[in-house]
């Protein structure tokens, strides 16, 4: 019987919310006047018109201007986690990148050219110490970083400009720390 | 140098966005929401396979099809090609470029660098328009950004050459030819009937309407797939952007189909669309409603089983609102 109450207390109140999403004003909805956000992000959303047409209007993100913050800090508490795994040596950098990117393991694989297996192998600390630099190389072009950072995680803590710039050196990388953000190179290593 | 002819717009989608832009500058004056429509895109899958890490759903057909099948049910031609390596890719843009033609590529959508780093992922189904080159950059149209913006040379080339799935193998496509006399009415009856059998007729449990039923069936099972709780909201809260934010112009490309359905009613002549134009409208909403629900539990992580049964009964209903609705489609066009 509590049972019973506590069902259906919790549609009640679940019933409250939605209507409450229904109907709060300023809220997404297929309306024009309420499908209007402010934030740099444009894009596209096709809503009705005062004079019942379905027209195209441009807009903001609903999502980041309501859960932006939420987003980051979820991004923020992933990748923290995940570097103190790295630093115990329980995955390897692989991994962490691949968690980083939210890519699957085959889709890395088809990426960088080798077996689902082998990827599968090299997400383990233990592997990643076999790995040919080559392979490394292939994986550090998927995931758009230097060589040098699958050994290695730089903290920024005084939020100084860094650039990692490459060099005619393929597996060489020079970290620039410091300077200006106006002088900071558009083009990753 | 064509950029100052070109006219950059915004589109909900990055490939209807696309073809429409080339239209429109070879003279063909139609809207996105006619190009998605007439070549049938809307559609509904439920996607769990290696390639992914977490399941997700689609809301469109594959990449690659919208160009295709607007070609092939209008007869307007398009010009396309692959390329084996990256030089010749490089010149053969560059050679259409110089003739001042825009010209759409095939792209991984991790490279395009003018968008914010948080929104980047690889995906190889991403659409841009090159109209022009200056110093080492590319001139590039992208239906997701305000303006024109520009792409380094190197990056550009590595994009359309990245492998993975849907790999773009430095795919181009173009306008060349007069737009010869298109029977629109025929284009467009061919593209509903072809969205009505994916929608409806495919007989695979994840695929159609029947997929908005396997989703919602499989969500409440999503917690055990998920590595924490700050997973599975996130997870949770991405239904909200591929149902609102990853150009689909809202309500998972309802919107956009309802726009289009009100556009033919008249066409056609059959005001019978415009009643379904308004049933494909009132769904749009349902799935509004589903994004923003979705939303909130995620935020507040409410991600117990009772909230994420709701949001399956949710999306449930759906199935058998979008299953009605194309039904009643496929007896008006008929």
């Amino acid at each position: 019987m509590a049972l019973t109450i506590s069902c259906i207390f919790n549609r009640l109140v679940l019933v409250i919310i939605v209507s409450a999403v229904i109907h709060r004003p300023g809220e997404l909805s297929v309306k024009e006047k309420d499908a209007q956000f402010t934030t740099d992000r444009r894009m596209i959303m096709y809503v009705e018109k005062d004079n019942g047409s379905y027209q195209p209007i441009e807009t903001g993100s609903y999502m980041i201007q309501n859960y932006f913050d939420d987003f980051l800090e979820k991004k923020d508490h992933l990748q923290k986690s995940y570097a103190e795994k790295l630093r115990k040596a329980e995955i390897s950098p692989i991994e962490y990148y691949r968690v980083l990117l939210n890519m699957g393991v085959s889709d890395l694989a088809g990426r960088v050219g080798i077996s689902t297996r082998k990827v599968r192998k090299h997400l383990l600390p233990e592997a990643f110490t076999s790995i040919p630099v080559k392979l490394l190389q292939r994986y550090a072009e998927v995931f758009r970083i230097p060589l040098a950072n699958l050994f290695q995680l730089i903290e920024n803590r005084e939020e100084k400009v860094i650039q990692q710039l490459s060099t005619q050196n393929p597996l060489l990388v020079t970290t620039k720390i410091g300077g200006k953000e106006s002088e900071r190179n558009d083009i990753p290593a | 140098m064509n950029e100052t002819t070109f006219q950059h717009k915004l589109a909900a989608h990055c490939e209807s966005g696309v073809v429409t832009s080339l239209l429109n500058h070879s003279g063909v004056d139609l809207s996105e929401a006619m190009v998605f429509g007439v070549s049938g895109a809307i559609f509904f899958a439920y996607l769990n396979n290696p390639m992914m890490p977490f399941p997700t759903i689609a809301l469109r057909n594959q990449p690659g099809k919208i160009y295709k099948n607007f070609s092939k049910f209008s007869k307007v031609p398009f010009q396309s090609n692959h390329y084996r390596n990256v030089e010749q890719a490089r010149q053969g843009l560059d050679h259409l470029l110089e003739q001042n033609k825009p010209v759409a590529v095939q792209v991984d959508f991790f490279y395009m660098d003018y968008v914010p780093e948080y929104i980047r992922a690889h995906f190889n189904g991403h659409f841009v328009i090159v109209v022009g080159k200056e110093n080492g950059h590319y001139i590039i149209s992208d239906a997701y950004t305000p303006v024109l913006t520009k792409l380094a040379e190197s990056t550009l080339h590595t994009a359309r050459f990245a492998k993975g799935p849907f790999k773009p193998k430095g795919f181009i496509l173009y306008r060349n030819a007069v737009t010869p006399e298109v029977h629109w009415e025929k284009a467009i009856t061919r593209g509903i009937k072809y969205a009505c059998f994916n929608m409806l007729s495919i007989p695979i449990p994840f695929l159609g309407a029947r997929g908005i039923r396997y989703f919602a069936k499989k969500l409440p099972g999503w917690p055990k797939l998920a590595r924490d709780e700050e997973h599975l909201s996130d997870e949770i809260m991405m239904i909200n952007v591929l149902l609102e934010e990853r150009g689909t112009g809202g309500g998972g490309f309802r919107f956009m189909y309802a726009a289009f359905l009100q556009e033919v009613a008249g066409r056609l002549n059959k005001p019978a669309l415009n009643e379904i134009a308004e049933q494909m409208m009132i769904n749009g909403d349902a799935w509004r409603l589903i994004s923003i629900f979705a939303g909130k539990i995620g935020r507040n992580r409410q991600l117990d089983d009772a909230h994420l049964r709701e949001l399956a009964a949710m999306i449930e209903k759906r199935a058998d609102v979008e299953k009605q609705l194309f039904t009643d489609l496929k007896k008006i066009i008929r």
